[in-house]
């Protein structure tokens, strides 16, 4: 249908609205206002249509009666022309609406408005109804024409692309908005898993965890109790995601309170448990084991609800036993337990781990699941490396599939191994050297091969400050020293950026170059170099040599 | 890290530079030793001459400071020796093969041919 230059002129200022940062109603009112205006009509509106109810909402009526119509909010599905257009998605043009049985004529008594001729039509992005425009009464009392009809239905796909943006930008910024606080929960998240472990003597302790969504339900409090015990807590809540983070966020929070006042795991979980059956809503339950390990003798009291028994390793490759289940349910599933702790007494050398779950269940690409003799086998292949080494395993083992379940991971050795922290600068390397020196050689390490060790210390360190910290004089850098019955082991810790592993492929010799030898130098010296990125919150670098026997160049010629 | 740098005019190998460096050599000092071999060469003498013998630790800031030096020396086409090296230090040199790239002395005196 041709338009005349004076209709084009109107659908193109109307087309302009679509551009412009005006709202929703100010836009359909604008293009309600020019058709009205062009095809002389005394009223005309536009409804929405509530998807929830299938009711059409009036949004615009203009025109004498416009402010009434508009009290009248809705029009219920079916209801009148606009409701037969509404289902039918056709448009209608009604000569005397008062000859039309669809016709409702409830508004006209209400508002005193005498509709004669009607055109309606629907409002539509893809043949997906938004709602329904009509103009009534031509001014000159004549009926609306195919042409009108041509030219109303342009202003109406103005006004159908103006509400499908609206609904877009309004869904667009509603995605937004969850993920922006699913971010924030992240972070929150990130920000309470303990980062900054205590260090204290004869313990290491390592806390590894991947969350299945963005939050997790896992819950870890590592804490040093005032008589200078460790306190471990892995808790992991039914359920994922949002409502077992938010879940495991109180629990933690009660647990830290109620720590505080006992750290004893009976009276402990007791607490706990009245705590958690009162609250829990719908079944949810938390599994948890709790232990207090004692740096000065080894020995562990722990409590397990309804969790995985820890694992222990060590103190040679090889070696895992359980810490027997003690058989309670999990927490919040049975008022008036009466929980007790156990005691095991750890040998120098060997690792108790804690583990969610998730670890277990890990699956594979081809669906197989890691399970507890897989995961076992890796701990205790090399006891010193148990839990960066689980990591590493998992991540490869569930490589290209979503984790079906959070996990979390906490290791805490027992023998001889001390920890310091040193500022990110140059100045430090000396003496992260003097500590361990003094280490190396009460290892009986020889001079030589202590200066060996020293070197490949030195190369990490500067590593770090050069490529993690980027020589941020502001950062710090935990070197961790163990010393078992047969190795020597050395572990970096930096809080830095993620780093990429294959910088500790050791180069080629042929590749050497200025300032390119340091890992040489590491791989070299080391027997073993293993750079774990498994972290939340930086990095650490294992290397352990393997007894005490010297091992320089001249060995090796 | 002491360093002392001394001109002797008439050595056998002809005018020489002896750069004494004493205690660890690591990232936090080996600019300075860095900047000590640079003024030396740029000094144009016919040979440069690093005692290394108070050196107790090197690493490999140290090392490619002297691969630096070494390469800048070969193309002043002047003499660079190395003297002096402890055991340690001459592991940190085997260990990446570079033992054969400098010229070694096992003390000062052979250097410079005294």
């Amino acid at each position: 249908m041709p338009f005349k230059t004076k209709d084009l002129e109107g659908l193109l200022e109307a087309y302009a609205l679509l551009t412009s940062a005006l709202d929703l109603k100010t836009v359909l009112t604008e293009v309600l206002r020019k058709a009205g205006a062009q095809l002389k009509a005394e009223a005309s509106s536009i409804m929405l249509l509530d998807e929830a109810s299938g009711e059409l909402v009036y949004e615009v009526a203009l025109g004498e009666a416009g402010l009434r119509i508009m009290e009248q909010q809705r029009l219920k599905a079916g209801v009148g022309l606009a409701g037969w257009v509404a289902g039918n998605l056709k448009p209608l043009s009604v000569e005397d609406a008062y000859k039309d049985a669809r016709f409702f004529p409830g508004f006209d008594k209400k508002t005193g408005f005498l509709t004669k001729s009607v055109l309606c039509m629907p409002l539509l992005a893809k043949d997906r109804l938004l709602g329904v425009a009509e103009i009534i009464n031509k001014k000159d009392g004549a009926s609306f024409t195919p042409g009108d009809q041509a030219l109303f239905a342009k202003y109406c796909e103005v006004a159908a692309i103006a509400i499908d943006n609206a609904l877009l930008h309004g869904k667009a910024l509603e995605q937004d908005r969850l993920q922006h606080d699913m971010r924030i929960a992240e972070q929150i998240q990130s920000a309470s898993l303990p980062s900054d472990i205590p260090s204290i003597r004869n313990l290491r302790v390592e806390c590894r965890s991947i969350a299945c969504r963005y939050v997790a339900g896992d819950v870890v409090d590592i804490t040093r109790l005032p008589d200078g015990r460790l306190a471990v807590l892995v808790a992991d809540v039914s359920g994922k995601g949002v409502p077992a983070a938010l879940f495991g966020a109180k629990f933690s929070a009660d647990f830290e309170y109620l720590a505080q006042a006992d750290p004893e795991g009976g009276a402990l979980f007791n607490r706990l448990n009245a705590i958690v059956t009162r609250r829990s809503k719908q079944g949810i339950f938390i599994t948890a084991v709790y232990a207090v390990i004692d740096p000065a003798s080894g020995v562990v009291e722990y409590v397990n609800a309804g969790h995985l028994p820890p694992v222990i390793v060590g103190p040679l490759a090889g070696g895992c036993r359980l810490a027997g289940a003690s058989g309670y349910p999990p927490l919040g599933v049975m008022e008036d337990l009466n929980y007790k702790s156990t005691r095991l007494t750890l040998a120098q050398g060997e690792r108790i781990v804690f583990m969610t779950d998730g670890v277990w269940d890990a699956r594979s690409l081809s669906g197989a699941r890691l399970g507890p003799e897989k995961a076992q086998g890796i701990l205790a292949d090399c006891p010193e490396l148990a839990v960066p080494r689980l990591m590493k395993a998992i991540t490869k083992f569930t490589a290209g599939v979503p984790l079906a379940d959070d996990i979390t991971v906490v290791g805490v050795g027992y023998g001889d191994y001390e920890e310091r922290t040193f500022p990110s600068q140059t100045k430090s390397l000396a003496q992260a050297r003097q500590f361990v020196e003094k280490l190396a050689l009460a290892h009986g390490f020889d001079d030589r091969h202590t200066g060996a060790i020293l070197l490949a210390l030195t190369e990490a360190a500067s590593n770090i400050i050069k490529h993690t910290y980027r020589m941020n004089p502001d950062e710090r850098i935990r070197i961790g020293v163990g010393r078992g019955p047969d190795q020597f082991s050395i572990h970096i810790r930096d809080w830095g950026d993620r780093q990429d592993p294959g910088r500790f492929v050791s180069r080629d010799l042929a590749d050497i170059r200025p300032g390119g030898l340091g890992v040489r130098y590491i791989r070299e010296v080391m027997d073993v170099v293993e750079f774990d990125d498994k972290l939340w919150d930086g990095n650490e670098l294992h290397m352990l040599v393997r007894g005490k026997r010297n091992k320089t160049n001249a060995d090796k010629n | 890290m002491q360093i002392r740098t001394e001109v002797l005019e008439s050595g056998l190998l002809g005018r020489t530079v002896v750069i004494t460096a004493e205690g660890e050599v690591d990232m936090h000092e080996s600019p300075r030793l860095r900047k000590a071999l640079a003024d030396s060469i740029g000094y144009r003498p016919a040979a440069v001459v690093v005692d290394l013998a108070g050196v107790t630790f090197i690493d490999s800031s140290g090392v490619a400071t002297l691969v630096e030096a070494m390469k800048l020396a070969k193309a002043a086409g002047l003499e660079l020796v190395l003297s002096g090296m402890n055991d340690k230090v001459r592991d940190v040199f085997a260990l990446a093969r570079l033992d054969k790239f400098f010229r070694l002395a096992a003390t000062r005196q052979e250097a410079l041919g005294v």
